[in-house]
Parts: structure tokens; C-alpha cells; sequence
């Protein structure tokens, strides 16, 4: 592919810039764009997801005929076919820069390009590389300046207003913009919204660069810019041309054809997409099917390809429909947690309490209930499963230690549930009698129904250590969980269970969640660094990696903060729900549907346009 | 009578005015004191830092205005038939009212329909042939019906037609006047299945109040004057009985209308119910304000309707 033959240039000319001497500090950073830079043997960008191993218990499964093997069919790909699809529900608004959740952005993706893409993964999961989707050639200028080249191939939607305009800087601008301005998201990026944001200006020195200029040196820049829930590329017709909360005008893969609010989605292939001969499908039908059931009877009869089938039904739907492909994932790269009030008079402020509760969590319990394991394994089915270490989850393979291994040092011992030991601890911390408090968390939906059920199990875990006597309160979301707890700094009584937002790198995810400075930080009572022992150095050493422009250099610091983390256990990492891969059921007539491996979210752009329909095994 | 309904409806339509002044208030004064109001629902935990964000948003929208300024522009707006469009979509609630509407309607009177058409009789049956067999099977039904929900038997349905047959209801929708046959294929399941929970009440209804007529001094009058059981039952005793039936459909007809909620749900129908629940989940003012002003109107005029067919089914009832 075009990108990838440029990409494999570049290295020749990053070589010769270190070569050469040009004394920019960090600017081996500019490494961190290449895709193609096995070369140099070290993986360009800094997130990878963890292999699954196909070459062990998966390539048993799949001579059982239970796991079907991936393979790359795009030399007999057949173009054409209507995909039919299926969405869990409508969205919000249709503007990815300006909407107030995230719906908006899981069908923008079909249709709104980035400046940068995850790299898919063909065959073997996708490391989490990123490379140029918009942006041809990228360049550090300094550590703090990013000038991207972009394509002259990029061409909007046919339909007025766009009518096949070329896409310049001047939307990349437009983009910046507004996203500035308008998205929920923009303390993310923009340092004008957030002092601890990277971005403070993004401009245009002609029709076909663009200058992204940073507060700092930011490691994760590039792969900001390929997360699709950030910053998508909009035509600058979408101020007053027309609606961007009801229609779309993209140059991505596909256009939105049809739209039926609370009814379905259609799209069709976008014949302006540069890349040549992609997508193979016309089109997608996406009905709007809420209801589990539906979707199930739905999938059954083979109106929709896959996709649908939850984890508790997977083998019984399996053994009723063995034609079907089987597919397994990848470990997730959320890592839940438990945290504490940090009140001065807190128990929890003595790390040797923080420890002792983290011992009292049987974490393979959590993973064997939560993720069925127990019925994959009893039906022949490969499992595997990880634990997720301080901060980091067990699907970022690059960075994550493994609290079971040797890795995480001395802090691995507190991850084992050990109540004998955690009595230990909270003797030497001078509690002797059971702490009485309470266990905070929501009941309902807004993270999903098994995450109460999660915190009920914690709550129990804890209770029947007879360490705690807990009392649990099940706050409201919007008025009490968010302001008190979630957003609280510390500032209540007890415990609380909490979801975690995605970021594309796990060091946003350490900045956001616990730097004293992050915005969801759980660490520091009231935000003061000095309130709980160790945390300015915490700090320090997220500030570092998050600085640092070299792959290997924010490996190293984010290994050595979770080594020196593990024994503070600021927070105790929830196993679930990353702790083992979910499998897949599809129909076979959709071919490379599991052979293209997309990172976070990216499918649409980056998977879909792959994919064909065998129409010899279609059903109806 | 003419009078009757005029005054009737001057007093709807305060009703109308007091509903939209208390749904008004409790949104935009109650909910924001004690819950937080449809821009801190709308930025929940993604911009629950970004204050400046939260006013621009507020702004936006139009609600740093004072809450009677605020009004004052909804009612101007009204007047001109404007119901104002979605905080979040920015569609226009009077679209899409025009385009829901007829769907919860048909959903809602196919499913009414269904139901009296089953009960009406089967309750009519039932009493005839009180404590024999046929009766203990009506009244089974009856109480089976009510008890089960129609959401559960819709979804029962769709479960075991998948796992047996292969089948799985059309999701692709089409109105009547696109496309008739297929608009029947989708429409009418649903409709059929939100008529049996209905039906088990009405039945249970109808009996009891052709139990009761049956052994009313008339109804011995009827018999003694020669009068065929035919006549007595169908021009005496069941158009007597139906007058509680018809009130209890009249009434339900809004009910049943906000209530296919699930069944849209199931059957990806674009109707009122979803988007009632979709509105209120995420505090969309002008939506809530929109569907309940339409709720109100539907309701006072079931309650005018009932009350006028009254006159038909009871001669003895009179309107001044």
C-alpha cells in the first residue's frame, strides 16, 4: 500500500537525520512514527496489545474445530454486497467534534478520516503502531513541533456541499478548531482547555502542511491524533453547509446514505476513499437492535453477520450453529479500580492498609466468575488469563507487568490473596479491630450490569476477611458518585468502586488517573502532592515517561513506576474486565472479518474496508 | 351536549396549559436543584471539569435566560407550531412527532383493538357460562395474560422462532403509504402482542359486569316479554356492560401509547415511546416539554371521548 511503501522510506531518512547529528534533543522521536521501522528492531509507537497464543491452547482448540484459524483471503476478495450489520443504539448527535458523548463518534468513524491510524494487525493482533491515514509524511521540526504533510489524494463526499472538494489543512485547521472549542473531550488534548493538555495550536503553512505545535515534548502525540473519540477531520462546509449533528460529509471509507432515527443506519461506499479498490463491500445496513434477544434471533437466522452473541452464550450458540467461525480476542486495556477516601484521619493513607485490602481480593475468583472462564474451559475452549498490574492493563504487552512474574519485584506479593498475610498488615498498621466504613459504588447502568455485581463481589471479598465491616451505598451517578466520589480527590469515607475511561496510551491513562494534577485523580487528597507519602515521586516519574519521545525510554519508566507503585497500591487494580479475551461468533460468508486486527475502536477505517462477502455461503 | 363539550374542552385545554407550567417547572427549576441539570448530564464524567465548556453549553441552549423568559420563548414558539428541536440531535421535535406519532397510534389501537376483540366476547362467554369449564379456561386465561408481561412473550417468541425455525422478524421498517405489505409484516406482531396483556383485564371486566346486568330486574323483564336469549344478551346485557369496558379503553389509549416503549424497542419501530424514554434518561427539555404537552392533549380528549360515547351506549345518559 501507498502508506506503507512511504513509510518504509522514511526510515532510510531518520537515519540519516540521527546520523547526521542534528542535535535535537529527542528527536529519535520522530522513530516513534515509523510503522515500518522493523529495521531498527524496536516497535515504533508505544502501545501494543497483547498476542493471543494461536500457537498453544488456540491451535488446539482450532484442530477441534472450535476456534477457526485466520486467514488472509484478500487475494480472492469479490467486491460488492450490502454487510448486514447491527447497532446497539442511536446516537446523540452525528458530530464527533461538538457531541456530548462518544455515540457520535462510533459511526463517524465510517465516515470522518484522522490525520493518523492505528496500524491493523493482519493476522496477528495489531501492536498499537500508528501511521499516517491523512498525513503522508510526518516530521519532528523540534520536540515541541510536528509538521504532518497531508495527501493530495483525499477527496470529500461527492454530495453537495462537499461535491468531491479536496481536503486541504484549512479542514484540518477548521477541525482543530472546533474540536478546541466545542469537544467534551479538549482537556484531553488542547493546553488551552487544560494546562496539563499537550496541543496549543495547530495551523496551517499551506494547503497541504500542517504545524502541530505542543506545550511540551508529549510522547503519545501521534497516536492522540489517530484516536478516533479525539480529533476527526470534518469538512469546514459542516459550519452552515450543512448539519453536522444530523448528516455527514466525510472522506473516510464510507458515506452515511440513510439515517432513520431510533431505526437504522445505512452506508455506502464512498466512491472519492483513496485508498484504490477499498472498500470490497458496498455498504453496510445497520438496524438499530437494542434489544439482546432480538439481536440474537436476528444473528441466528443469519440477517446479521456477527458480533451479537454475548460471552455466557457463546458455546451453547456455538454447539447449536458449528458452522459458525469462532474467534479469539485480545486482553482489554481497562484497568477498573478500587479506591479510597483520603481523609486525614483515613486509614487508608498507611500503605500497609492499602496493601493488606488488595491482598484480600481473589483475583482469580473475579476473572473464572466474571469472564465465564470456567465454561470455556469445561467446553474445550483455549482460555487464558492475566491479572492487570498497578495502573497498567495486562493488554498493554509492552508495558504491563506481570503481577504473577518476577517483574513487578517485591509489590507482586501484595496482588496475592493472602488474608493470613493482610492480617499481618493491618496489625502492624495498629488496626486490630475490623474497619467499619463503606464501600461506595453505582447500581446502575451507566458502566454496564455486571459492574455493580463486581463491586457486590469486592464488597464480599472484603467483608468475609473479617478486616472490614462494610456497609454498602449505592450513590447516584449524576449527583452523588460523580461530584463525591468519582471527582471527589479523596475528599469521602471508605472505599468506592470505579470504571475507567479509554485513552490510546496507557501513560494518559497514568497522568489522568494518577498524577496529582490529573483531572480524575484518586491519589492525593484535594490534589495535595504531599498529603500521601510517595506521591511526588510517583509523579515525577509519570511526567517522565509521559515527556519522553523515545519507545524503549517510556517502557523503562513505566515500568520502574509500576515496580514502585505495586508496593504504595494507590489503587487497587480491578482483573476484571481485561483478565482474559473475549471470543467472537460470526458467519462465515463476511471473509478477513477476524484477519484484520484493529486497536481501539478503529475497525471502520482500518478492518472494515477489508472485509468481503462471500455470497456462495450468504444466506437469503 | 354542544355546550357540554365546549365547556368540556375550555376546561382541557387549562389543564392542557397547567400541565405544561408544572412539566416546565419540575424540569428546569426541581430536577436542576436536586439533580443537576441536561448539560451536566450531557458532559457527565467526559467535561465534568470544563466549566467554561458547561456555560457555553448553557448558553447555547438558551438556559442562562431566567426560567419565565424561558417559557415565555417555548409558549411563543408554540403558538406558531413550533415545538423547538432536540438539545442533543437538533431535530425537530414537531418532525419527529409526525413521524412517531402515527406509529405508537397504530401500534397502540391495533393492540386496544385486539384486545377488546378477544375480551369483549370471551368475557361475554364466560359469564354466560359461569362455573363450567369453558368459563375456568377464560378466567385462566385471563389471569395468565394480565400476569405475564407482552414484552416477554415478545421476546419468548422471537427466542424460540430463532432456535427453532430459522425466523426472525423483519427489522427493515416502512410506513403504510411506502409500502403496505411490508409495513403489516412488521407492524403486526407487536401490535397483536401489546394487546395480551390488556385483553386478560378487559375479559375479567366484561364478565363481571355481565354478571352483574344479567341479573338486573330488566334483564328479566326482556326474558319475560318473549324476548330471544340472542336479543337479551347482545341488545341488552352486553351493550350495558360495556360502558366500564369503554372507559377502560379509552383511558388506556395514552398509557398504551407511551407504553410500546419496549416493543419498539424489540421490534425497531421509530415511535413515541422510545423517544419519550430516550428524552427523559438524558433531560432533553424540549423534548420531554414536547411529548408530554402531546400526552396531555391525548389524554384530556380520551377522557372527553369516553364521556361523550357514553350517551350512545346509555340513553339514560344525558349532557347539559
Amino acid at each position: 500500500m501507498e502508506t506503507r511503501a512511504y513509510w518504509t522510506r522514511r526510515v532510510g531518512r531518520r537515519s540519516a537525520l540521527r546520523g547526521a547529528g542534528i542535535g535535537i534533543a529527542g528527536l529519535t522521536g520522530a522513530a516513534l512514527l515509523g510503522c515500518g521501522n522493523k529495521n531498527e528492531g524496536v516497535p515504533a509507537v508505544s502501545t501494543q496489545t497483547a498476542p493471543v497464543d494461536l500457537k498453544g491452547a488456540g491451535a488446539k482448540a482450532e484442530e477441534k474445530g472450535i476456534l477457526t484459524k485466520r486467514a488472509d483471503t484478500t487475494g480472492q476478495a469479490k467486491a460488492g454486497g450490502i454487510l448486514p450489520s447491527s447497532r446497539t443504539s442511536d446516537v446523540d448527535s452525528m458530530d464527533p467534534l461538538a457531541a456530548t458523548s462518544f455515540t457520535a463518534n462510533a459511526i463517524s468513524r465510517y465516515v470522518y478520516p484522522q490525520l493518523m491510524e492505528f496500524k491493523p494487525g493482519i493476522i496477528d493482533p495489531a501492536s498499537g503502531e500508528v501511521q499516517g491515514q491523512l498525513v503522508e509524511k510526518a516530521e519532528f521540526a523540534e520536540p515541541t513541533r510536528l509538521v504532518l504533510t497531508l495527501r493530495k489524494d483525499a477527496k470529500w463526499d461527492p454530495r453537495p456541499p462537499t461535491s468531491s472538494r479536496p481536503l486541504t489543512a484549512e479542514d484540518v485547521v477548521f477541525s482543530w478548531k472546533k474540536f478546541a472549542a466545542k469537544s467534551v473531550s479538549r482537556a484531553s488534548l488542547s493546553n488551552t482547555a487544560s494546562p496539563a493538555a499537550p496541543i496549543t495550536d495547530i495551523s496551517a503553512t499551506d494547503a497541504n502542511t500542517v504545524v502541530v505545535k505542543t506545550a511540551f515534548p508529549y510522547g503519545p502525540l501521534t497516536l492522540a491524533l489517530a484516536y478516533t473519540r479525539w480529533l476527526q477531520i470534518m469538512p469546514k462546509e459542516s459550519d452552515g453547509g450543512y448539519d453536522p449533528r444530523k448528516d455527514m460529509r466525510g472522506a473516510g471509507p464510507f458515506m452515511l446514505s440513510k439515517y432513520e432515527p431510533s431505526v437504522r443506519f445505512e452506508f455506502r461506499k464512498n466512491p472519492n476513499y483513496w485508498k484504490q479498490g477499498r472498500p470490497f463491500i458496498d455498504g453496510i445496513d445497520a438496524p438499530i437492535v437494542s434489544e439482546y434477544a432480538q439481536r440474537l434471533a436476528q444473528f441466528r437466522a443469519g440477517k446479521i453477520y456477527g458480533g451479537v452473541v454475548s460471552q455466557e452464550d457463546t458455546v451453547s450458540v456455538k454447539k447449536e450453529l458449528p458452522q459458525l467461525e469462532a474467534y479469539q480476542g485480545e486482553f482489554g486495556t481497562a484497568t477498573y479500580k478500587l479506591f479510597f477516601g483520603l481523609r486525614p484521619n483515613s486509614p487508608f493513607r498507611d500503605p500497609r492498609v492499602r496493601q493488606a485490602t488488595s491482598m484480600l481480593i481473589d483475583r482469580d475468583l473475579i476473572v473464572e466468575t466474571f469472564h465465564n472462564t470456567k465454561t470455556f474451559k469445561d467446553a474445550g475452549w483455549p482460555v487464558d488469563t492475566r491479572w492487570n498490574s498497578v495502573g497498567i492493563a495486562c493488554g498493554y504487552e509492552a508495558y504491563w507487568l506481570d503481577p504473577k512474574g518476577k517483574g513487578l519485584g517485591d509489590g507482586a506479593k501484595f496482588f496475592q490473596y493472602n488474608v493470613a498475610e493482610a492480617k499481618k498488615l493491618m496489625d502492624a498498621a495498629g488496626i486490630k479491630a475490623p474497619i467499619e466504613t463503606n464501600m461506595t459504588y453505582i447500581s446502575t447502568a451507566q458502566y454496564g450490569t455486571t459492574f455493580p455485581r463486581v463491586g457486590e463481589a469486592y464488597r464480599g471479598m472484603l467483608d468475609a476477611s473479617g478486616l472490614f465491616k462494610l456497609k454498602t451505598v449505592n450513590a447516584d451517578y449524576q449527583t452523588e458518585y460523580l461530584p463525591k466520589f468519582y471527582f471527589g480527590k479523596g475528599d469521602f469515607d471508605g472505599i468506592a468502586w470505579a470504571a475507567t475511561t479509554t485513552f490510546p496510551h496507557p501513560v494518559q491513562h497514568l497522568l489522568d488517573y494518577y498524577h496529582s494534577k490529573g483531572s480524575r485523580q484518586k491519589v492525593a487528597f484535594q490534589g495535595d502532592v504531599k498529603s500521601i507519602e510517595g506521591q511526588q515521586a510517583c509523579d515525577d516519574l509519570i511526567d517522565k515517561a509521559a515527556r519522553s519521545l523515545d519507545f524503549k525510554e517510556t517502557v523503562s519508566f513505566i515500568q520502574q513506576w509500576q515496580r514502585e507503585q505495586a508496593i504504595r497500591m494507590p489503587m487497587i487494580p480491578s482483573p476484571w474486565p481485561s483478565g482474559a479475551p473475549a471470543f467472537t461468533l460470526q458467519w462465515p460468508y463476511v471473509k478477513n472479518y477476524a484477519t484484520y486486527r484493529d486497536y481501539l475502536e478503529q475497525a471502520e477505517q482500518t478492518a472494515v474496508p477489508n472485509w468481503w462477502i462471500d455470497q456462495s455461503q450468504m444466506k437469503g | 351536549m354542544a355546550r357540554y363539550v365546549i365547556r368540556r374542552s375550555v376546561y382541557g385545554l387549562v389543564t392542557v396549559w397547567l400541565v405544561t407550567v408544572i412539566v416546565f417547572t419540575m424540569l428546569r427549576v426541581l430536577v436542576p436543584l436536586f439533580y443537576g441539570d441536561v448539560v451536566d448530564i450531557m458532559v457527565g464524567e467526559l467535561a465534568r471539569n470544563d466549566s467554561n465548556l458547561q456555560q457555553q453549553l448553557r448558553d447555547e441552549y438558551g438556559l442562562s435566560d431566567s426560567v419565565p423568559i424561558q417559557y415565555v420563548k417555548w409558549v411563543g414558539n408554540l403558538v406558531r407550531g413550533d415545538l423547538g428541536e432536540s438539545l442533543y440531535t437538533g431535530r425537530s421535535i414537531t418532525h419527529e412527532m409526525s413521524r412517531r406519532l402515527p406509529v405508537s397510534l397504530e401500534l397502540g389501537i391495533i393492540g386496544l383493538a385486539s384486545a377488546a376483540l378477544l375480551a369483549i366476547p370471551m368475557g361475554a362467554v364466560a359469564a354466560l357460562m359461569q362455573d363450567k369449564w369453558p368459563d375456568y379456561v377464560l378466567r385462566v386465561y385471563a389471569i395468565g395474560s394480565n400476569s405475564v408481561p407482552g414484552f416477554w412473550v415478545a421476546i419468548l417468541v422471537i427466542t424460540f422462532g430463532s432456535l427453532w425455525f430459522r425466523w426472525a422478524p423483519p427489522l427493515s421498517f416502512a410506513y403504510l403509504t411506502q409500502d403496505p405489505i411490508k409495513h403489516v409484516k412488521i407492524m403486526l406482531l407487536p401490535a397483536l402482542l401489546i394487546g395480551l396483556t390488556p385483553s386478560g383485564g378487559l375479559l375479567r371486566i366484561m364478565r363481571t359486569q355481565m354478571l352483574e346486568v344479567l341479573r338486573q330486574d330488566y334483564i328479566r323483564t326482556a326474558r319475560a316479554k318473549g324476548l330471544t336469549e340472542r336479543a337479551v344478551v347482545f341488545r341488552h346485557a352486553m351493550r350495558n356492560s360495556l360502558i366500564p369496558v369503554v372507559t377502560i379503553i379509552g383511558l388506556s389509549v395514552p398509557g398504551i401509547i407511551a407504553g410500546t416503549a419496549l416493543f419498539e424497542s424489540i421490534f425497531v419501530l421509530p415511535g413515541m415511546g422510545q423517544y419519550l424514554v430516550q428524552s427523559v434518561g438524558r433531560l432533553d427539555y424540549p423534548v420531554i416539554q414536547g411529548t408530554n404537552l402531546i400526552f396531555a392533549i391525548l389524554i384530556t380528549s380520551a377522557n372527553l371521548a369516553v364521556d361523550i360515547s357514553y350517551t350512545f351506549l346509555d340513553p339514560r345518559i344525558r349532557y347539559r
